[in-house]
């Protein structure tokens, strides 16, 4: 994948229309690295800090201080969802076309942006969803125990939102202006990410997969959801279902 | 009138008491809670009524009956809490929200 030169990068940073929105919560390090490995691309970063604890808010606004990113911050902790939400709505009032969303703890690949807009761009689709499961060299990468997982989420996802996909929860999606304007995430938390599919079955956008691969480091395993947290957003979905 | 009749019966005036002159003040559920309240003292008076009223249902005992409505009871405050607690949750969100747009900052031009 071709990476421009940091010069040219610098005049373009602030004009992309291109949002990359990053929710974090309590990982000042790590972010910083993430954005760093984006910067090339010369897109417009917003970062949402999700009510930090106040050390680590401290330590994340002194990494970004030199980082040309839009900072936001929630008074206090909501959830990833409601931070997608926000630094969707904050990209759309700064006249975004695009829109992607991408994890803070830098297992989303920067080098899978341009595969996940470019269906965007040529108007095929309205949303496009990063997969683990469409190549299988990517498969591969996956941890044996999160593979099933996934699986089953995949299963449980399909039968709830009726949108049958290879891969569910991997939060790594990009959507048009249009798309963007329509979907609204009212779930805060994790379910936020079954949320978005029943929005994008219920609005009728156009949706399709792109190949992904996820890294799977030290960091991300240690700090990712749980596998029994799993229970806590399929309770969280159908109590919404039901309600 | 034994003692525990007493007991229960002061404890269910003061319940009452608090919820007419501090919580809800709309009429239909002051009226509920009324006859709720005029309800739990007939019983605790006079407990046999709970048992025939059981008989009459097919159920053994008085004490089962009050049982399987007090579950009915608790779930449906349960799920009502839950859709209470949505709603401020929603609304929680719409603030924070609003304070980090209002206080976002975009990148420093200068560079």
């Amino acid at each position: 994948m071709e990476q421009p030169s940091p010069d040219c990068v610098q005049s373009r940073v602030f004009l992309s229309r291109i949002f990359v929105v990053i929710p974090t919560y309590n990982e000042g390090r790590v972010l910083a690295s993430t954005i760093r490995g984006l910067l090339p691309y010369g897109y417009s970063i917003v970062v949402v800090d999700d009510g930090s604890s106040d050390g680590t808010a401290a330590v994340l606004a002194h990494n970004l201080k030199d980082l040309p990113v839009h900072y936001l911050r929630h008074p206090v902790n909501l959830g990833q969802g409601a931070a997608l939400q926000t630094g969707m709505d904050y990209a759309l009032a700064q006249g975004a076309e695009y829109i992607v969303h991408f994890d803070a703890d830098g297992q989303h690949p920067a080098e899978g942006i341009p595969s996940l807009l470019a269906p965007l761009q040529r108007g095929e689709c309205d949303v496009t969803v990063g997969s683990r499961f469409l190549d299988p060299e990517n498969v591969n990468l996956i941890p044996r125990g999160r593979r099933i997982l996934l699986r089953g989420a995949v299963l449980i996802s399909g039968i709830l939102t009726n949108l049958w996909l290879s891969d569910a929860h991997n939060g790594f999606r990009a959507l048009s202006r249009a798309a963007a304007q329509k979907i609204r995430l009212h779930e805060n938390g994790f379910a936020h990410a079954t949320e978005f599919l029943d929005e994008v079955r219920r609005t009728g956008l156009r949706l399709r997969e792109v190949p992904v691969a996820i890294r799977y480091s030290d960091y991300s395993q240690a700090k990712g959801q749980p596998a029994s947290n799993s229970v806590n957003i399929l309770i969280d979905v159908l109590l919404r279902k039901v309600l | 009138m034994l003692p525990i009749q007493a007991i229960l019966i002061a404890l269910l005036l003061l319940i009452g008491g608090i919820y007419l002159t501090a919580l809800s003040s709309r009429l239909v559920s002051r009226l509920a809670l009324l006859s709720l309240l005029g309800a739990g003292v007939v019983f605790v008076i006079n407990p046999d009524l709970t048992t025939r009223i059981a008989h009459g249902v097919g159920v053994g005992r008085g004490t089962d009956l009050l049982l399987y409505l007090f579950c009915l009871a608790s779930v449906t405050v349960f799920l009502k809490l839950y859709k209470k607690n949505r709603a401020v949750e929603e609304k929680l969100t719409e603030v924070a929200r609003q304070v980090a747009l209002q206080g976002a900052q975009a990148p420093h031009r200068e560079a």
